[in-house]
């Protein structure tokens, strides 16, 4: 019979890969729903045995070879501590928005094709997780064709309720696309001068070439992979898809997205930095972590003045996200223990964080329509506790203390002292205080002007929404207080990138 | 200067005359038909570099069915392209540029084109081009070599610069060693003298099931976007009642067709194609016979509901495959699993499965885009 404990890292995937096929069966009615929440549910507690599996068994990684080829000619899954994080973070985060998407999705996607919206929807987060789980360069580009593909037909299922919506996801196509393009050239280019697609193997191959560090194919496939990576992960200046297809996805697609989508972009850009090229050569032997540094710091201030600007309190968040991912590629940047694991535990912070804003404003544009901060005028008195929510969010992208966003800043600007680069830190405070203007105006919205129009007649969210809600931000708050297990986790698989394991 | 050099010179001078043919003519129309013709000519390039399962692809796919797709495209758009209004946009211009300059800076260091020392010819890819994987690594499980089998000298893994003076006599060394054809006892029992083929669908065939996956991904999809409601009537197809030479030569080029598309899924193993390209040439059948027919004759032959069903089989089946070996106590995908008595034949029994997983789902997704596409232009003509 099945094994599971020996297949678990390849079940992480399957699973969720055979569940989203088969939700194209699942007809009408609530049924699509329970079966996302069902497969979503067992593949967040596969990952959980998975993480346990690893910590208890005290090895620093599980190698999974699929169809028993061995590694080095066939295609291994291989998880350390670092994406088993990764993979909690990306089937925790889909599951409590799968919970949460039942009435947002009835609302904002037509009846007759649920069981398709949710197939697709299980099959972005099987290819998200599959780019986690892997330790093979290409499989990891075929898994990133799914995630894309799935992730640009969801954002424009939001053309129902705007049309704009189907240019916000074709301009992601085509960037995506692009980005795709230039990450298979660079896998491409590895691969000719390696011989292998194993990252490992890869990564021993090119420890070998004596000149490694003036062999011009290598060079152009660094720098291919750094764009097309930077593409993917929305690194300023090449976010410009990212805040229209937040914006005008619908609710429930913007909260997935903006918990995980880009957080897998940065995950990749850790395999093929730190493990395939290696520490030496991806930020020693060319002024390589400066330039990311320089992008992170400008993508850093200008999202945020941006998000200073917005009229619609999803688009605000969305630039927001922007100058959070300048955070978390500020702290790889640094290339020491503190600033990567402030990078990692960003990853998770973030998650939780923005998923439960996102979440939140679903529930605004549920019960009041729309999400410009017109509507959200007042909804202090009429949506409390979904209001409480997205403000103990906000104080978490403004990093204070006791909320999870304080733990990254706190490692970064460790990061930033370690490396005696004095003016990051000073960068991540001036962060923190555009954020602390574009969060004031939602609060200010909330809670110090009176509702009007279309929020007049809003009521609380329905518990279904609000619990997931709670979930996430409650997490932001726990973490924030009680970091020990982020912590480490993150400042553990900090160190073992900064090892060189691939 | 060799022959292939020229042929290839020839070859990519015609492929880059139509690239800027593609971005300069303004017809929609014509640019369709060129894409289809930059296809065929890539398909001769890759047939020249002796890579026939890529060039079988590019013809089949490129040449093919995409051409009809984005005919399919044109019915929704203009036929022209608006005339532009800024002729030059500079920053695209240079990061254009900059991009080409890059690409050509890669090459300084590249090794040559068949140059027989790189390190691609040396380095884990010979196991797989004499499918000799498991046998090399004594794998367990796998096909056990027969008394006295040797493995091939492997080469110390070094990789060298690229040598200028390399290359020349690089194909006639390679079809030396390489003879698929002579060894019987592979990890295959000599059931796949294709290389490529036990590379897409054994050594990296969970690649390949994703790969379908992406196809049935792209058809679901366009259901969720285009899709009209369930409640509307469906509209009648137009027909092509006067046009008698067509409807007979339909009729009589379709059973080649499918009998031509059930031998490339069947025979990948062998020669040249599998299951991407049968199922496109399979989907090809049908596609002929809705334009010329209707599209209410393909619905009395096979229901749009039945091909919904049909994209998920064909990647249920990929998967299954791989679901049972985990069942029957191997690892996934691992088809020596499914005949542990003769591993090698449980390896073939299991790739000629997900090869014809691969053509249902192909073939059923290309039916349903150009459906979803004809759906939608006969809905905004009525």
């Amino acid at each position: 019979m099945l094994d599971i404990q020996a297949n678990l890292p390849v079940l992480v995937v399957v699973l969720p890969l055979l569940g989203g096929i088969l939700t194209t069966f699942t007809g009408r009615g609530l049924l699509p729903w329970a079966w996302a929440v069902a497969v979503t549910g067992t593949t967040f507690a596969l990952t959980l045995r998975l993480m346990a599996t690893l910590l208890e068994s005290g090895a620093p990684y599980i190698s999974y070879e699929l169809g028993n080829w061995p590694a080095w000619w066939g295609i291994e899954y291989r998880v350390d501590l670092l994406n088993a994080f990764i993979l909690l973070v990306v089937a925790g985060v889909g599951f409590v928005t799968t919970l949460y998407a039942r009435l947002s999705v009835r609302k904002e996607i037509p009846e007759d094709r649920h069981n398709f919206f949710y197939a697709v929807w299980i099959l972005a987060i099987t290819g998200l997780l599959g780019i986690t789980v892997t330790g093979d360069a290409f499989n990891v580009y075929v898994l990133l064709e799914i995630s894309s593909l799935t992730v640009y037909a969801l954002i424009a299922m939001g053309k129902d309720a705007d049309r704009r919506a189907l240019t916000a996801a074709l301009r992601y196509l085509i960037l995506g696309s692009v980005g795709a393009s230039f990450i298979l050239l660079g896998i491409g280019y590895l691969m000719m001068v390696t011989g292998t697609l194993n990252m490992e193997d890869m990564h021993n191959q090119l420890l070998r070439m004596a000149d490694l560090n003036e062999h011009r194919t290598v060079l152009v496939a660094f720098a291919f992979l750094v764009v097309g990576l930077s593409l993917k992960m929305a690194l300023y200046p090449l976010h410009m898809w990212l805040p229209k297809a937040y914006t005008y996805a619908p609710s429930a697609v913007s909260a997935l997205l903006a918990a995980t989508a880009t957080k897998v972009g940065v995950y990749m850009a850790f395999r093929f930095l730190f493990g395939i090229f290696g520490v030496g050569f991806s930020f020693y032997a060319m002024p390589s972590h400066l330039i990311l540094l320089a992008m992170a710091s400008l993508g850093i201030v200008f999202s945020s003045l941006s998000a200073i600007r917005q009229t619609n309190a999803k688009s605000l968040l969305a630039y927001s996200s922007v100058g959070q991912i300048g955070y978390i590629v500020a702290g790889f940047s640094l290339a020491n223990p503190n600033g990567v694991a402030g990078s990692i535990v960003h990853i998770f912070n973030h998650a939780v964080t923005k998923g439960g804003m996102f979440m939140a404003l679903g529930a605004v544009a549920y019960r009041v329509g729309g999400t410009d901060l017109r509507d959200l005028r007042g909804l202090g008195k009429k949506m409390p506790l979904t209001m409480a929510a997205l403000a103990l969010g906000g104080l978490g992208l403004i990093g204070m203390p006791l909320t999870a966003g304080f733990v990254s800043k706190w490692y970064l600007v460790k990061g930033a002292f370690d490396a005696g680069m004095w003016g990051l830190a000073v960068v991540v405070l001036f962060g923190s205080l555009l954020a602390l203007v574009y969060v004031w105006r939602l609060i200010e919205a909330i809670y110090f002007q009176e509702p009007e129009g279309r929020s007049a007649e809003a009521t609380e969210a329905p518990l279904s929404m609000l619990i997931p809600i709670w979930i996430l931000i409650g997490m932001s708050l726990y973490f924030g207080v009680d970091a020990t297990f982020t912590g480490e986790t993150a400042m553990r698989a900090a160190n073992g990138l900064l090892g060189g394991a691939p | 200067m060799s022959e292939v050099l020229l042929v290839d010179s020839v070859l990519l001078l015609l492929v880059t005359v139509c690239a800027v043919a593609i971005i300069e003519v303004r017809s929609l129309y014509a640019v369709a038909m060129l894409t289809s013709v930059y296809s065929l000519l890539m398909a001769l390039v890759w047939t020249n570099m002796h890579s026939m399962d890529v060039a079988f692809t590019e013809a089949a796919v490129g040449g093919g069915i995409s051409t009809i797709l984005l005919i399919g495209t044109l019915v929704h758009t203009r036929r022209d392209e608006k005339p532009a209004k800024k002729r030059l946009h500079v920053p695209a211009l240079l990061v254009t540029i900059l991009t080409g300059a890059a690409l050509i800076y890669g090459t300084f260091d590249m090794p040559r084109f068949g140059d027989p020392n790189a390190t691609i010819h040396h380095y884990r890819v010979p196991e797989m081009m004499a499918q000799n994987v498991g046998f090399v690594s004594q794998r367990a499980g796998k096909q056990t070599p027969p008394e006295g089998f040797v493995p091939p000298p492997r080469m110390v893994p070094t990789i060298p610069k690229a040598d200028p003076h390399h290359g020349e006599h690089a194909e006639a060394e390679h079809h030396e060693e390489g003879g698929h054809h002579k060894h019987p006892a592979d990890d295959f029992n000599g059931h796949v003298p294709n290389s490529v083929t036990s590379l897409l669908a054994a050594y990296r065939g969970y690649d390949t099931m994703f790969e379908t996956t992406v196809i049935f991904t792209a058809g679901i999809s366009l259901i969720l976007l285009l899709r009209r409601r369930r409640d509307d009537e469906p509209q009648a197809g137009e027909t092509l009642r006067g046009q008698v030479i067509l409807r007979v030569m339909t009729k009589m080029f379709i059973p080649f067709i499918l009998v031509f598309g059930f031998y490339v899924i069947t025979h990948g193993e062998i020669g040249p194609g599998g299951g991407f390209q049968g199922g496109v040439i399979l989907a090809t059948a049908f596609i002929l016979y809705a334009l010329i027919y209707g599209r209410n004759a393909l619905f009395r032959i096979i229901q749009p509901k039945v091909l919904d069903v049909l994209a998920a089989v064909g990647v249920l089946l990929y998967a299954g495959v791989g679901v049972a070996c985990l069942l029957l106590g191997g690892k996934f995908l691992d088809y020596s699993a499914l005949n542990t008595a003769s591993p090698g034949d449980g390896e073939a029994l299991g790739m000629t499965l997900v090869e014809y997983g691969v053509g249902i789902t192909v073939c059923t997704v290309m039916i349903i885009i150009f459906n979803q596409l004809a759906e939608q232009a006969e809905a905004k003509a009525s």
